[in-house]
């Protein structure tokens, strides 16, 4: 028996416990998604990312667990399988980091900037904003990414932002665990969210509560709604608030120091390393959202 | 007539660079026009029906469920993709639903197998050195794989090994050969049919990966045998760790009657630890060859033989030469056909020592390159990339965060490769293309469809590649080495053959 404890899980993680059984959804190297009825959760090693649905562990691995296998979670300790036991005495339950105060009247050029910089960077595979394309849905995305920032670039302040039809596409298009065009729509959603662009962020979240069930995964799915409640990994909490910090500065004349610009660039790629593209994309979507913004600004300058 | 064939797995997940991997490598199998392997969304459904390799089979999938679509042209071609896609996904996702029993630690590995004396790493970093000390403990040598392990773990496991005559090769080991086996990415050697004994039988030192590769590679081409390469980790010769393994592994291929020689490859070690191991090596009782990259001769101790370059180690461990080409005529007749306004060298590496290698083969035709890996002595990138040469490593971290490394993914490069080959003032781009165990299964596959986008410009620039690989490697030398070439690829014997060609089309045209 291989036994360790469970550290840290999200509320919602924490609530899917109370379940008390189900079964094993997917197995990774590092990870394995735990189902009960429609819903899931993430579990993984120490090294896994704080989030909404995830369950951090002391395991040391999670090797020789299969699809299908059961879980249960009974005196506060979890079984995986026949040999995983994870005791949950100590856990605590993550907390979104503090937001700080908006900016008023920020300047976007540099952080627009820094983001593009980062995505170019980080782009060899899945490069979607120099239109480099390798897959058929990678081709697809390329052209939905040109259509939400033209519809969102025409989006004014006054009324709710309409999605464009055409743009259903985006729901489940992609290769992976989480469609590359879900990953694109919580990185818009949860920027929207964080910068109270509310005429953005509440038609988005009704438009993915109608939308996404039938359209992607049921793990996908999870990580939108959980979105849609303003929740997601911490690594995005962590680059937004970089951002923010970042535009508090320009907003007051400073030009950005070296430490916050370094804690945006290390955000970032905490972010945009997480997953194979999950936060490559994520990041395209906060870009649209910063765009957006900064387009805004321009006009009402 | 085209055959569309589709198969849905029920409730299968797997990640996006697996399939992307199995997509690709399924479309590129012989009589197969399109091959899809996606999760069955509404959205995904539409891409596959729009790419036309969807049928009603695929059609019916859900949102949970894995679609592999593709058309052929007829049956046998279909059916015989299909059969690698299903080969593929159960050996490699589906290889957790297993029953066959497996040992669960180090333990019960050894309960099974009681002779062993080696234990390979290869667990995320933050347990890597844990398990190597579980391993030591138990009286088994280390190899370790994995990287991210700090120099103070790296020290304390060192010094260890050192207390119960073992030896921790590594971290962040990623070649090694014991006793011929190949470990990790590394080339296959000759089959063992030599009774010669005027071959002598060589052993090398390395830090480790496509240095100790590149020499493998060579040797073996020059009709050389290689019985061990210990792989000691990139920081040992620092002063930090002191040589611990290069030491130990110099005291262990000295007690060796089957070893002739050895071969020390190396970046200049630290100033301390520098004369520890040249002095043990000079008075191991064995001849001694030193390639240590961008050191002097007489930097070494005397009786230890001086390798300028991978390749010059290997001429010197076999005294074969190999074929030099006339880099002169060969330079002018390859800038022929391009404008005068090309003047920069681009390369584009997997391999991390074949970049530092090159860099100093270009220093030495005094072409100074800057690198995202410089070289000793060499500058690092500059922000004005239409005045430097560039030699970048793409295999470093800021290219390999989240993504396959490139010797495993070769489609890493392609973009790359892309913006180097549209760039009006790139003259050279120079290329690796690394084989064997580990790596892709058809790596210059990427190189070969991106240059055939630029078949018909007549003005572009040069491109100049090497391919580290044997004749028995899994991946076909000779048909690498010529889809390479018939791309319009230079294909040059070595890596310094190839780095020199490059300095010398760079000295003509300015």
């Amino acid at each position: 028996m291989i036994s360790a404890d469970i550290l840290e899980y999200g509320q919602p993680a924490h609530d899917f416990l109370g379940f008390n059984q189900g079964d094993i959804a997917a197995v990774f190297s590092k990870t394995i998604y735990l189902r009960s009825g429609e819903s899931l959760c993430c579990l993984g090693l120490e090294s896994l990312v704080n989030g909404p649905i995830n369950i951090r562990t002391s395991l040391p691995r999670l090797s020789g667990l299969s699809i299908g296998e059961r879980w249960r979670y009974q005196n506060k300790t979890l079984v995986l399988g026949q040999y995983y036991h994870c005791h949950g005495n100590n856990a605590s339950v993550w907390t979104i980091p503090d937001k700080p105060a908006l900016p008023h009247s920020p300047i976007y050029e540099d952080c627009i900037k820094q983001v593009e910089t980062v995505l170019r960077g980080y782009s060899s595979i899945t490069n979607v904003q120099t239109g480099i394309t390798n897959t058929l849905a990678q081709r697809q995305l390329h052209d939905y990414l040109s259509l939400f920032e033209h519809s969102l670039l025409s989006a004014g302040k006054s009324e709710n932002y309409v999605i464009p039809s055409e743009l259903i596409g985006l729901l489940g298009c992609g290769d992976g665990l989480t469609p590359a065009g879900d990953d694109i729509l919580l990185g818009v959603l949860m920027a929207a969210i964080h910068f109270d662009v509310h005429y953005l962020a509440e038609p988005l979240k009704k438009w993915i509560r109608r939308h996404a069930t039938d359209r992607t995964s049921q793990i996908s799915l999870a990580h939108l709604i959980s979105a849609t409640e303003g929740q997601a990994i911490e690594y995005l909490h962590r680059t937004l608030n970089s951002i923010n910090s970042h535009l508090i500065k320009s907003e007051n004349g400073c030009r950005s120091d070296q430490s916050s610009n370094h804690a945006l660039q290390r955000n970032m790629t905490d972010l945009i390393s997480h997953g194979h593209s999950s936060g490559y994309y994520t990041l395209s979507g906060v870009l649209l959202v910063l765009k957006h913004l900064s387009y805004s600004a321009s006009k009402q300058g | 007539m085209s055959t569309i064939v589709n198969e849905v797995r029920k409730g299968f997940y797997l990640d996006s660079v697996a399939l992307m991997r199995l997509s690709a490598e399924i479309s590129a199998m012989g009589g197969i026009e399109e091959a899809v392997l996606m999760i069955g969304t509404p959205s995904n459904l539409q891409i596959m029906q729009d790419a036309g390799v969807l049928n009603s089979t695929g059609d019916s999938a859900s949102p949970n469920d894995l679609v592999i679509a593709l058309r052929a042209d007829g049956k046998s071609s279909a059916n015989r993709a299909l059969a690698h896609a299903n080969k593929s996904l159960e050996g490699g996702a589906l290889k957790s639903n297993s029953s066959e029993a497996r040992a669960r630690t180090l333990r019960g590995s050894l309960a099974t197998s009681p002779d062993s004396n080696l234990a390979l790493i290869s667990t995320p970093g933050s347990y890597a050195a844990r398990e190597a000390r579980s391993a030591l403990d138990l009286g088994l040598s280390v190899m370790i794989f994995s990287d991210n392990v700090s120099i103070e773990q790296e020290s304390s496991l060192k010094k260890l090994a050192s207390q119960k005559d073992l030896i921790v090769m590594g971290p962040d080991c990623g070649t090694a050969y014991i006793n011929r086996v190949p470990l990790a990415f590394a080339n296959a050697l000759a089959p063992d049919t030599t009774t010669s004994n005027e071959t002598l039988r060589t052993a090398a030192i390395a830090a480790s990966g496509t240095g100790l590769q590149e020499f493998a590679v060579l040797l073996t081409r020059l009709g050389g045998k290689l019985i061990h390469g210990i792989g000691v980790g990139g920081r040992d010769l620092s002063d930090a760790i002191g040589g611990i393994s290069a030491l130990t592994a110099i005291d262990l291929l000295a007690a060796d009657e089957n070893v002739d020689q050895i071969v020390m490859i190396s970046k200049p070690p630290g100033p301390d630890t520098a004369k520890l191991v040249f002095d043990k090596l000079a008075n191991c009782g064995k001849p001694v060859i030193a390639c240590v990259f961008d050191q002097a001769s007489n930097a070494l101790a005397t009786g230890i033989q001086h390798a300028s370059d991978l390749r010059h180690a290997a001429e010197l461990a076999t005294s074969e030469t190999m074929n030099r080409q006339d880099n002169t005529q060969l330079a002018k007749e390859l800038i022929s056909d391009i404008t005068a306004s090309r003047k920069l060298l681009v390369g584009l590496y997997t391999g991390g020592t074949l970049c530092t290698e090159s860099q100093l083969v270009l220093k030495r035709a005094a072409v100074e390159a800057t690198s995202n890996a410089p070289a000793p002595g060499l500058q690092g990138l500059q922000e004005d990339n239409n005045t430097t040469h560039r030699i970048i490593d793409l295999g470093a971290d800021e290219y390999t965060v989240g993504r396959p490394h490139p010797m495993m993914e070769p489609l890493v490069r392609v973009g790359e490769l892309e913006n180097a080959l549209a760039d009006p003032h790139v003259a050279v781009i120079l290329l690796d293309v690394v084989l064997g165990y580990g790596a892709h299964s058809n790596p210059s596959e990427a190189v070969v469809e991106t240059m055939q986008k630029v078949t018909n410009i007549k003005d572009k620039p040069v491109v100049i590649a090497s391919v580290c690989g044997t004749e028995y490697d899994p991946q076909d030398l000779h048909q690498q080495r010529a889809a390479l070439t018939v791309s319009g690829i230079t294909v040059c014997n070595c890596n310094v053959a190839a780095a020199e060609l490059a300095a010398e089309i760079i000295n003509q045209l300015s």
